[in-house]
């Protein structure tokens, strides 16, 4: 599975927030798109995922998405986003279990197969146990590996994520990361935290003022120019035997 | 329509015991609330009597030896009554849940589209206003049910391109601040006092005029919008997550949202039209289920419509009972019932309500 973005160009109220994107994300790789604040990313993964319209053409797997009605969508494609809802409470295995809504016709109860696929998707991440507590119940670290036990119940193989470490310590933040580098997705994630994205990505996507900056593998894209440049920041870069490392100096 | 494999009638069972007594027992419970409610009144007739005259009614036993009034009070007036209450209650709370659903709000109540005070309006009309022959004993539903699908109406052209749950509760208040505006002109302008406190009375609400004509009216509207919701229970969850994540989980979450609407728009239209306005129950009933059972409708709506009918059931009895041989609205006592009770389950719920088990 693999995502194309293809000259894409989204305007809100005949504003143009970002334009003539082109991104490649390849089969099983982890591609970053970062950039600060209020840049675009997020509008960006929106059209991707289907809420924003825009101008050009996002490509699933070659078919055009336009084609591909939402139910469709959401078998293809999983999204962890933060939306929080903290008013209602679902159980552990409630939660998990609308993963396989794309799945399910309408009079179509959970059968056994289903049951199965959400114990397993639970066991994977280490919640099993964790079936029966309220979700709200849980830690940030439990609850990501809920989501992504939804996402494996999903049986996608695609995944785009939003900023999805934000609320999370630092060993959650690796944890998810390392989990779903494990599970070989395809990933296309925003990302704040620029030395997680130049651990974990495969290609990062630089975007500055709504337009791509630079694009490549993160030695070449994390440099000390683009930081200035994109991030404000002063920063030294490093390259040792775990991949690039970022050390900030100050702002500019 | 159950896609499940290889399940042997006695398996079935085995595995599914425990849900099979407590259904049981709840429709027991249920069932004998009713008979409670047909043997309550300012007439009594005794338990036996009203066993036999119901009996007789379903087509067993010959012997008739109670008289003809006995007879009306408890097949036409006293049992069609504690269905419209069951039916209310469940109808009612349902309508809470899937407006608390839509809007992904727990302070939401099935009221607030405005079709309710739409409804009022048209009955003050027809009460006040003489909009028609006030004579006629279904001219008041008409008139609430008329302001109803108007009230709906409206809902629908301001909300026609809307993508926001927001805008919809919004629209919503709206409307019900502008037919409230005309009830209360309505009401300014009649010169009949009588007239005002008829319109009152009709607005605190009952289920005491309920005849066989509008009980299949009723339980029609009730048992689609029910069953209805109960088959997009997942879509329910879903919406309950977020606009966003629904719509990634494959939810058609525009389609969803205006078919619930005009579900409940129809349900709250038919009970209001035919019961005035019973406050409290809508509200209150799915925040007491999903503070005991989760937020999951696949539990939440059936026990929601459930708890709903018991509930208003046993209020209509106390308003039979407790001032007798007067009567006190049943919204009166929705509310004098409820809150205390909802006053206790927030207190048990030291943590935000709903969540944080």
């Amino acid at each position: 599975m693999n995502l194309k973005m293809d000259d894409v160009t989204i305007k809100i109220e005949n504003e143009k927030i970002v334009q003539n994107i082109n991104i490649y994300v390849p089969e099983n790789k982890f591609v970053g798109l970062v950039g600060l604040n209020g840049t675009g990313k997020s509008t960006i993964l929106k059209a991707a995922y289907g809420i924003n319209e825009y101008d050009g053409n996002i490509f699933l797997d070659s078919i055009n998405i336009k084609k591909i009605s939402t139910k469709e969508m959401a078998r293809k494609l999983a999204v962890l986003i933060q939306e929080n809802s903290n008013d209602f409470n679902f159980k552990v295995e409630d939660v998990v279990m609308l993963g396989r809504l794309p799945y399910k016709k309408l009079f179509e109860l959970d059968n056994t197969e289903d049951q199965q696929i959400v114990n397993s998707a639970l066991e994977y991440v280490g919640m099993l146990d964790y079936k029966d507590r309220y979700f709200n119940s849980l830690s940030g670290g439990e609850k990501q590996r809920v989501l992504i036990a939804r996402v494996l119940a999903q049986k996608c193989s695609l995944l785009i994520l939003d900023e999805p470490t934000n609320h999370l310590d630092v060993k959650n933040q690796f944890k998810l990361f390392e989990i779903i580098k494990e599970l070989n997705f395809t990933v296309l994630a925003v990302l704040h935290d620029l030395n997680m994205a130049a651990r974990f990505c495969d290609y990062v996507y630089v975007l500055k003022e709504g337009r791509i900056y630079s694009e490549g593998v993160p030695a070449k894209v994390f440099n000390k120019d683009t930081l200035k440049e994109v991030f404000g920041m002063e920063a030294d870069v490093r390259k040792d035997g775990r991949g690039v490392c970022i050390e900030y100096i100050r702002s500019v | 329509m159950l896609k499940q494999s290889k399940i042997l009638p006695k398996n079935f069972i085995q595995k599914n015991s425990y849900r099979i007594v407590v259904l049981f027992l709840a429709l027991s419970f249920l069932l004998g609330l009713i008979l409670l409610s047909i043997t309550s009144g300012t007439v009594s007739i005794d338990f036996v009597k009203v066993m036999d005259i119901l009996k007789y009614h379903i087509g067993f036993g010959e012997d008739v030896y109670w008289s003809k009034v006995e007879d009306m009070v408890v097949h036409d007036l006293r049992l069609p009554r504690a269905l419209l209450a069951c039916l209310a209650g469940a109808g009612l709370t349902v309508s809470g849940v899937a407006m608390q659903a839509s809007v992904k709000n727990p302070l939401a109540d099935p009221y607030i589209l405005g079709v309710s005070a739409g409804a009022s309006a048209g009955a003050t009309a027809v009460i006040a206003a003489d909009l028609l022959d006030i004579t006629s004993e279904y001219s008041i539903s008409l008139g609430a049910f008329g302001g109803a699908i108007l009230a709906m109406f409206f809902l629908f052209i301001l909300n026609k391109n809307n993508k926001d749950s927001v805008r919809l509760l919004l629209s919503g208040c709206v409307i019900s601040i502008l037919c409230s505006s005309v009830t209360s002109i309505i009401m300014f302008m009649a010169k009949d006092k009588e007239k005002i406190s008829s319109v009152v009375f009709w607005l605190m609400g009952s289920v005491a005029d309920a005849n066989w004509t509008m009980i299949p009216i009723v339980a029609v509207v009730v048992v689609i919008g029910f069953f209805t919701m109960v088959i997009y229970y997942r879509q329910l969850n879903a919406l309950l997550l977020g606009d966003e994540t629904a719509h990634t989980l494959g939810v058609d979450i525009n389609r969803v949202r205006k078919r619930l609407v005009v579900l409940v728009a129809l349900m709250v239209g038919a009970i209001v039209a035919f019961c005035g306005m019973i406050g409290f129950v809508g509200f209150v009933i799915p925040h007491i289920v999903r503070s005991l059972l989760g937020a999951n409708h696949k539990i939440v709506l059936p026990v929601s419509a459930y708890v709903g009918a018991i509930f208003l059931l046993l209020c209509d009895i106390v308003a039979k009972v407790i001032v007798a041989p007067e009567e006190l609205p049943i919204g009166i006592v929705t509310a004098l019932i409820g809150a205390p009770f909802f006053i206790y389950i927030l207190g048990k719920n030291k943590n935000s309500f709903g969540s944080g088990k």
